[in-house]
């Protein structure tokens, strides 16, 4: 896991083993009105080997969407390359990135929106075969049965509207979309957060099962560190554009090494009265600040428990550094997270 | 894994057995069962059918031919105005009001759909052109648009019956020209905003071509509309066909609409002295016009409402 993610930092030799994906120095800026910048994304790297799963956890408007949609390119970054099983991404156009896309696939957010009100279940699901010059009928026919048997859904049930389902049985459709091409990657972006609880499980199951049975890998997209933890192999924590903190993930519920992360921890509670109790938790104060105006140094500081301002913290912003094996984390004082926070 | 799954099949169908056991029912069938509980649409609907029907036997069958004088003596059209054999009486030239108000039905449905469809054609071209490629072509499209606005369509219409001459496709030219850029402006909104929804991006995550993009998704998507605001244009053409044949410059002998039948300019007397000599010469073909013009404005309102996808009804 160490050896991996060390690639990302600069000038560290490449490793032998090929990641699927490596994300290296993705920034991604959206123009606001005139003159104003949204710093969506900033500087973002990290690798993804196959068959893995990295989490990428993170509040609301901290740009996990926007890093996802740059991966599979549904955006284009501002800079940095998105290199996918050794192809840079961000120079492909038109003919050449489709034919990219077959291997790099999506399930989306809200299940509702994703799938377009007008066409079958069917449709939906034959459509990136359809893409990728399947015609014949029949053929489209049962390989979109078997896709919905896979997903755990009556095969035919291919006739009727998405109107007609529910959200877990949506999302369950959206799942079967993204595995039509028998993609190497999957982004899931926050597949299960508009579904009620009862379901999540359902769903975070039916990953993985179609992990171990397809070879996929997966950025699973949460914004609270409690979805991921089991799903995880490792978690990438993002705030305001950075990626603040990863690790390995039974390593990251045990201890943290950016203030940040504890705080999304403390977030969540535990379920023995005892442990909760004595647990130190950890208060964010205040707002996300805006990504248009991103505060100075470390994006943090603003709200970070043990920042040195005025001083370093609002200075100079921290490099993304192994801690300890296995473990980054972009703080000055991440030896003190353990102790004082 | 079979057996984690069909466990799951089970699970959910218990909770959401009520969705699943639902017969299929299509969004359009939907629409179409709730336009089915607007009674006032309804009404519409039949009274539309009703004057289709007319416009299709006139075609087959008429009393009279409209045209011909004489088919009643002109002193009894003036004296006793209604009978038996001519219902909606006679013109001072003796000919039959009803069969001419049998072929304005046709007219008016000709100059109504067909002005619709050429708007159609133009104003769902241009409209998915300037939305979909957005930039400069877009900007472009919304100058043409916005100058069009300009053009008084009177003037235009005058000016196309000196060029084109007299006739149904000069009419219907003359109103589809200033009447596309409604359409063309509702389908290029509807094309922006149905780009940036969430499926519009699933397809192109999938690798959809962009053409297939725009016939697959956005189009289906904006159909509703379109086709709300299609019958919408119907009635304005039918009342703009009807207003240009009443000032003569319109529909002329030998075919009849309901306009040039009220002006009484087949006749050469004025509306105002054949409304006290000879009112239903004014009043039927009138009356004919405007519950038209209701029966597809009820028929639109309901259609739009049917296909609002906020109704859940
Ligand atoms: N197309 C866009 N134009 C301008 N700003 C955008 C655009 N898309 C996203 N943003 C901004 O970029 C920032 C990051 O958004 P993003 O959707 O990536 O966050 P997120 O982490 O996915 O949040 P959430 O958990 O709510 O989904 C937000 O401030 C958002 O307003
Ligand atoms: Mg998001």
């Amino acid at each position: 896991m160490a050896v991996d993610a060390a690639a990302v930092r600069p000038g560290a030799t490449p490793q032998p083993a090929e990641p699927l994906l490596r994300v290296a120095h993705v920034t991604k800026h959206f123009r606001a009105g005139v003159s104003g910048v949204v710093h969506a994304v900033e500087d973002v790297s990290f690798d993804i080997k196959p068959g893995e799963t990295v989490g990428l956890v993170g509040e609301s408007g901290s740009g996990k969407s926007t890093l996802g949609r740059v991966i599979t390119q549904l955006v284009p970054a501002t800079s940095g390359q998105v290199i996918f099983d050794g192809v840079d991404l961000t120079t492909l156009r038109g003919e050449r990135l489709r034919q990219q896309r077959r291997h790099l696939q999506m399930i989306f957010q809200d299940p509702f929106a994703s799938l377009d009100p007008r066409m079958t279940v069917g449709d939906i699901i034959a459509e990136p075969l359809v893409n990728f010059g399947l015609h014949d009928h029949k053929e489209k026919d049962r390989k979109v049965q078997e896709l919905l048997r896979v997903v755990g859904l009556n095969p035919y049930f291919n006739n009727r509207y998405p109107h007609e389902f529910s959200g877990g049985q949506r999302q369950r459709i959206g799942v079967a979309r993204a595995l039509a091409l028998n993609p190497k990657l999957i982004v899931c972006d926050e597949p299960i957060s508009a579904l009620d609880v009862s379901i999540q499980a359902q769903i975070i199951n039916l990953l993985e099962d179609l992990q171990r049975e397809f070879n996929l890998t997966y950025l699973f997209i949460a914004h609270d560190l409690s979805v991921v933890r089991h799903i995880s192999d490792r978690v990438m924590v993002m705030y305001l554009g950075k990626i603040v903190e990863i690790s390995p993930s039974e390593d990251l519920y045990e201890s943290q090494e950016h203030p940040y992360t504890k705080a999304l921890l403390s977030a969540i509670p535990v379920p023995d009265p005892k442990i909760e109790s004595q647990r130190r938790l950890v208060e964010l104060s205040g707002e996300i600040p805006s990504p248009l105006f991103p505060p100075s140094g470390c994006n943090f500081h603003t709200r970070c428990p043990i920042a040195r301002v005025p001083g370093i913290c609002a200075d100079e912003d921290p490099q993304l550094q192994e801690k300890s094996p296995g473990r980054f984390a972009k703080c000055h004082f991440s030896d003190e997270v353990r102790t004082k926070v | 894994m079979a057996t984690v799954v069909t466990a799951q099949i089970a699970e959910e169908d218990a909770t959401q057995g009520g969705v699943l056991v639902r017969e299929q029912v299509g969004l359009w069938r939907d629409g179409l069962r709730r336009l089915r509980r607007n009674k006032l649409a309804l009404a519409g609907a039949f009274y539309l059918i009703f004057i289709v029907l007319v416009a299709l036997v006139a075609f087959a069958w008429t009393p009279y031919k409209p045209s011909a004088q004489n088919v009643c003596p002109v002193e009894f059209a003036y004296a006793d105005g209604i009978s038996a054999a001519h219902p909606f009486g006679c013109d001072p030239l003796g000919r039959d009001i009803l069969s001419q108000m049998m072929q304005g039905a046709q007219i008016s449905l000709i100059v109504g759909v067909g002005t619709s469809l050429i708007v159609c054609v133009v104003g769902i071209s241009v409209g998915l052109l300037a939305g979909f490629s957005r930039g400069v072509l877009d900007a472009v499209i919304s100058t043409v648009i916005n100058a069009f606005y300009g053009v008084p369509y009177l003037l235009l219409s005058l000016v196309l019956y000196l060029v084109l001459g007299p006739g149904l496709l000069t009419i219907m030219i003359a109103i589809s020209a200033t009447s596309w850029m409604d359409m063309a402006r509702l389908v290029r909104g509807q094309a922006l905003s149905i780009r940036e929804r969430e499926f519009v991006e699933a397809a192109r995550a999938s690798g959809t071509r962009q053409g297939r993009i725009l016939f697959t998704h956005i189009f289906p998507n904006a159909l509703g509309p379109i086709i709300v605001q299609a019958t919408f244009i119907i009635p304005v053409a039918i009342l703009t066909e009807a207003f240009l044949s009443f000032l003569g410059v319109g529909i002329r002998p030998p075919l009849f609409s309901w306009g040039a039948i009220a002006s009484g300019s087949n006749t050469g007397g004025t509306p105002l002295n054949l409304l006290q000599s000879a009112p239903w010469i004014v009043l039927f073909p009138s009356a004919a016009l405007s519950v038209t013009l209701l029966a597809f404005n009820f028929f639109g309102d309901g259609l739009r409402d049917a296909f609002d996808p906020r109704q859940k009804r």
